[in-house]
């Protein structure tokens, strides 16, 4: 019997393997994915442009910096054109830097090079990729801030993903004013590393307001973690689901308990709850006496605020 | 009883950070330092450029970060662990595995990292391994203890100490080649014991929750990346069990309101919950022609929940016996669709236009049958009450953001654009045998964007502008006149010294919508701040960061409320004046010794508890005392908190292997006129970084 079993596991791990690798021959090496890459592969070799990423070392010590790099899984593929390999996909062809004894001028320099350019030669193969196609439209890509300017190509300090330094600390770079959010006393434990910027928000932009991350599909991101808040209910509260959890809710960080938007939760209900035309939110009853103890905490009661299965008033 | 505070090693602490802050005053000069050598923040992973080691086609490096954690708390140590919850102990505060070997045979690159286990609320642990081309595994383990008993704030009547977990792995074959796969699992739950509250007749009862959440979630996809196009088809599923399981302690109790002649003598609530999500994902971006982005989603989710009550209450109302049973069915669906698209196109270089488009639309449809029973043993009498309550909802927007931006110089930039929102919604209440009742609301929003950015080699500048109105149709916070504006400004004169403002305003204003009962009908809100940063990189010794945020926001609304069964018009007002101060100083001290010596305080002035507003100012009555009007702020009675977290470190390089550590920080908290939650607590720490 085990035997049997032995056979039939070996046999399904033979018929996975020969898949994947029969797969992997099919489906064969990476290709140029870019139009410009694939127009400039298939164009005639243009000689004395491009000198190739050899040429550079005689000058640019960086091959071992360079080795450890995910851009540098090119270089050693010879089918490739030096158009698609070693240092001028990005820096350009490099013959007149070269020919010129090295004249800075004469080739892209990310230093010096405007963001539209810098941002330009990245996404030549990085537009395609899903999480990075709103770049350009994004507040980032709006705001002329150039790849480099969280990404450090050639020696990064955190390597995943190149980043010139740890997010949060990146991020702070330029949103001091998060930083303060964040030191906040009631707080998303983002300094304490638990969770970073990134989960919640796409820095390369996205099609959802302040480039916000999405989870199950539609959903807001919120409900990664507070899942217990995504219902449905059989009666919602329906901010929660129209408009989202930052009505109520500073969400990186706020001086008020559960990072609500108002010290008092009477004040924070009273906006919507007080006869107000057009606005979903019915009056509070008559036996509510707002100025009396008894009634100013309105969660004591409506517990399960965000939504209730059996609760239209969200008392369970 | 609370431990004392350790003074000697708090001395030790306030005379290295005294020496650090003089000397790299005394050696200031021209030397510049990298911004990337000064990491300001604790962050959980060491950022060390560890020394690999070869083994086989493999290059391994290890950062081992371990040691002892003290935490000394005085005043409410429910508040320290509601905010903070360090405990002491042994601790593995940071390690780093990394293994890389493009010639190996298994992989090309691992990784294991963790933080915080041992003394630590927050934890988590991240490995993965990857062949390049072939696969990319990375999972991810974080567990968080929640605590929240926080006095004053409801009352205290909803505890929490609890534990979540979350994990995901995800495998993905062929990263990085034109047609790759992945499959991916999540697990969130959720354990502990959590304290409620049970609304019953005119009281507040407390009871025991004891929570028992998972959440497992599981996709598969393929992406597909061809010459000008590419696409993502994803499906996944979530699935999502709640066993609630609430009771009262044990024996007669007496509720939250004093005086009154309720009890409750037995209380046993069953309320499991399950749900489900199926979701699909389904994108396509691609580059039509070289001037030409094309980006569009599909993501579908029908959303699903049944859950069943059973409920028993024992009550004592005024000498009578009271036996109340209920049982109820519920079930919900949610299906909701969201489709977008953006479409780019740059007729010139500098010329580019843009248009975004995202529809989004649910439906909910959901159903609650409730039958209860009301029996009175002494009086023998008992009431049967049924309930059929059903609600259709449908929800749908569509928002539309045309933009355009030239740019004049390679350093100038200009541009504008309009956002147009339409929303609608729909809402059926309806019981059995009564005809629904329809709600519908339908708004039509737009708003006007500019910006510019100028940058030069030694500054840049931002800045944002939207003025116009936002689509809220259910609360008043998203109202119909909005202003948005930001300004970013950055000034680095040379190498090492930077200078950075921020300017940001958001006003929100809805029209005036007087009713019989609230004359006034208005609805305002308004956050208006600033913050100054400025970097020094330039002593040879050390660096210095320092800034201040000011933010003030006030909310006026004109609400209606009742007193003493009386309706009456007033103002819900809600006034912080916000500041947030830091300053940090870092860099070497004597040989391999260094430190940092850092200030964080924020102290705000507002309308915060427990100062609840009276006085000569009372935000319900139609008083205007509105800080920004310019009429006295201190008439409200104000209220505030300080919170200052003072932090210095010590760090000595023993030897290439080697790193001695020590920290201190300490939070205070407190609530200013008085208050139950404030506490001051020492968190002292000192570790071995071990580098192999």
């Amino acid at each position: 019997m085990r035997r049997r079993r032995r056979r039939r596991a070996s046999a399904l791990q033979v018929l996975v393997r020969t898949g994947y690798v029969l797969s992997a021959l099919l489906l064969g090496n990476p290709q140029p994915t870019h139009p410009n890459l694939a127009a400039q592969a298939a164009a005639p070799a243009r000689e004395g442009e491009y000198l190739g990423g050899e040429a550079c070392l005689h000058c640019h010590d960086i091959r071992d910096a360079f080795a450890k790099n995910p851009h540098y899984k090119n270089w050693a593929e010879e089918k490739l054109a030096w158009s698609e390999r070693g240092c001028e996909p990005c820096h350009g062809p490099g013959s007149e830097h070269g020919h010129s004894g090295g004249d800075p001028k004469k080739i892209l320099n990310p230093r010096t090079a405007g963001p539209a350019r810098i941002n330009d030669t990245c996404l030549t193969c990085h537009q395609q990729q899903e999480e990075r196609a709103h770049y350009l439209r994004s507040s980032h890509g709006l705001n002329a801030v150039a790849c480099t300017t969280c990404h450090t190509i050639h020696t990064p300090r955190i390597k995943p993903s190149l980043l010139a330094a740890r997010p949060p600390a990146l991020c702070y770079t330029c949103h001091e004013e998060v930083r303060a959010d964040f030191n906040q006393p009631f707080r998303h434990k983002v300094n304490e590393g638990w969770m970073s910027c990134t989960d919640c928000h796409n820095p390369h932009g996205g099609f959802a307001p302040h480039e916000t991350r999405e989870s199950t599909g539609p959903e807001a991101v919120c409900f990664d973690c507070h899942a217990d808040k995504q219902g449905p209910f059989v009666f919602e509260h329906l901010p929660v689901r129209v408009e989202g959890c930052g009505i109520c809710h500073d969400v990186h960080g706020s001086t008020n308990p559960r990072m609500l938007k108002r010290s008092e939760i009477r004040f924070l209900c009273l906006e919507c709850h007080a006869d107000t035309p057009g606005v979903f939110g019915p009056t509070t009853p008559l036996f509510h006496d707002i100025t009396q103890a008894r009634w100013q905490h309105c969660t004591d009661c409506h517990v399960n605020i965000h939504g209730s299965q059996v609760s239209r008033v969200f008392f369970e | 009883m609370m431990p004392r505070v350790p003074t000697r090693a708090l001395v030790l602490f306030c005379a290295a950070g005294a020496a650090l802050l003089l000397v790299p005053a005394a050696t200031w000069s021209q030397q510049s330092r990298s911004r990337s050598e000064v990491e300001f923040e604790p962050v959980g992973a060491p950022a060390e450029e560890l020394p690999a080691r070869t083994w086989g086609h493999y290059d391994f490096s290890l950062a081992l970060e371990v040691g002892h954690q003290q935490a000394v708390v005085r005043g409410n140590n429910d508040a320290y662990r509601s905010h903070l919850n360090y405990a002491d102990g042994f601790r593995v505060f940071d390690f780093n595995l990394r293994g890389k070997g493009s010639a190996g045979a298994f992989f090309s690159d691992f990784h294991v990292q963790g933080s915080g286990w041992g003394g630590e609320p927050n934890n988590w642990l991240r490995w993965g391994a990857r062949k390049k081309g072939w696969f990319d595994f990375r999972a991810v383990y974080r567990r968080s203890d929640y605590f929240w008993v926080f006095p004053g704030f409801a009352r205290d009547e909803h505890r929490n100490d609890q534990q979540r977990r979350l994990q995901g792995y995800e495998l993905t074959l062929r990263p990085g080649r034109p047609l790759r796969f992945w499959a991916g699992y999540t697990r969130n739950s959720g354990f502990g014991l959590a304290l409620t509250t049970f609304q019953f007749t005119f009281d507040a009862f407390p009871l025991f929750e004891p929570l028992r959440q998972t959440y497992d979630q599981y996709r598969v996809g393929v992406g597909w990346g061809g010459a000008r196009w590419s696409g993502v088809f994803e499906q996944g599923f979530r699935f999502f069990r709640n066993d609630r399981h609430l009771f009262l302690p044990e024996g007669l109790n007496p509720g939250n309101v004093a005086g009154d002649s309720i009890a409750l003598a037995e209380t046993l609530r069953l309320h499991p919950v399950r749900g489900r999500v199926p979701f699909t994902r389904l994108a396509l971006v691609g580059r039509p022609h070289s001037t030409l982005d094309f980006a569009a989603r599909l993501l579908y989710a029908d959303l699903e929940t049944d859950a069943t009550r059973f409920e028993t209450t024992i009550a004592q109302l005024g000498g009578q016996t009271l036996r109340i049973t209920a049982e109820s069915l519920a079930d919900a669906g949610r299906p909701t669709t969201v489709a977008d698209g953006t479409i780019s196109w740059r007729p010139l270089s500098r010329l580019r236009l843009s248009h975004a488009f995202r529809f989004h639309q649910f439906h909910l449809a959901s159903a609650a049958r409730t039958q209860s029973e009301l029996f009175a043993p002494s009086a023998g009498a008992s009431f049967l009450l049924e309930e059929d309550r059903r609600r259709i909802l449908r929800s749908e927007s569509q928002s539309n953001r045309f933009e355009g931006s030239y740019q004049l110089t390679p350093g100038l930039g200009v541009r504008a654009g309009l956002r147009t929102e339409h929303r609608d919604i729909q809402r059926v209440k309806a019981r059995e045998g009564i005809t629904g009742r329809d709600d519908s609301v339908g708004v039509n929003a737009r708003s006007f964007l500019l910006g510019t950015f100028f940058r030069t080699e030694h500054g840049e500048v931002f800045f944002e502008l939207e003025r116009g109105g936002t689509a809220g149709v259910v609360t008043r916070v998203s109202p119909a006149d909005t202003s948005r504006l930001r300004l970013r400004v950055r000034w680095q004169p040379m190498e090492g010294v930077k200078l950075a403002a921020n300017g940001f305003l958001h006003d929100n204003r809805n029209a005036r919508l007087p009713t019989a009962q609230n004359p006034e009908g208005r609805h305002s809100v308004r956050t208006r701040g600033f913050l100054v940063d400025l970097q020094l990189a330039r002593f040879r010794r050390g660096t210095l960061h320092l800034g201040y945020r000011r933010q003030d926001i006030t909310a006026a609304t004109d609400v209606l409320f009742f007193a003493a069964f009386q309706p009456r018009a007033g103002r819900a007002l809600y006034v912080a004046n916000d500041n947030y101060a830091y300053v940090d100083v870092s860099g070497r001290l004597v040989g391999n010794l260094s430190g940092e010596v850092g200030y964080r305080v924020t102290f705000n002035t507002g309308t915060f508890p427990p100062s609840d507003p009276v006085g000569t100012c009372n935000p319900l009555l139609p008083v205007s005392c509105d800080n920004a009007t310019g009429l006295d702020p201190l008439g409200i009675n104000f209220g505030g908190l300080n919170h200052h977290q003072p932090h210095a470190a010590l760090r000595h390089t023993i030897s290439r292997n080697v790193v001695w550590k020590a920290g201190w920080r300490w939070y205070g908290y407190n609530v200013k006129q008085g208050s139950h939650s404030d506490y001051k607590a020492h968190l002292i720490t000192t570790s071995l970084l071990l580098l192999f």
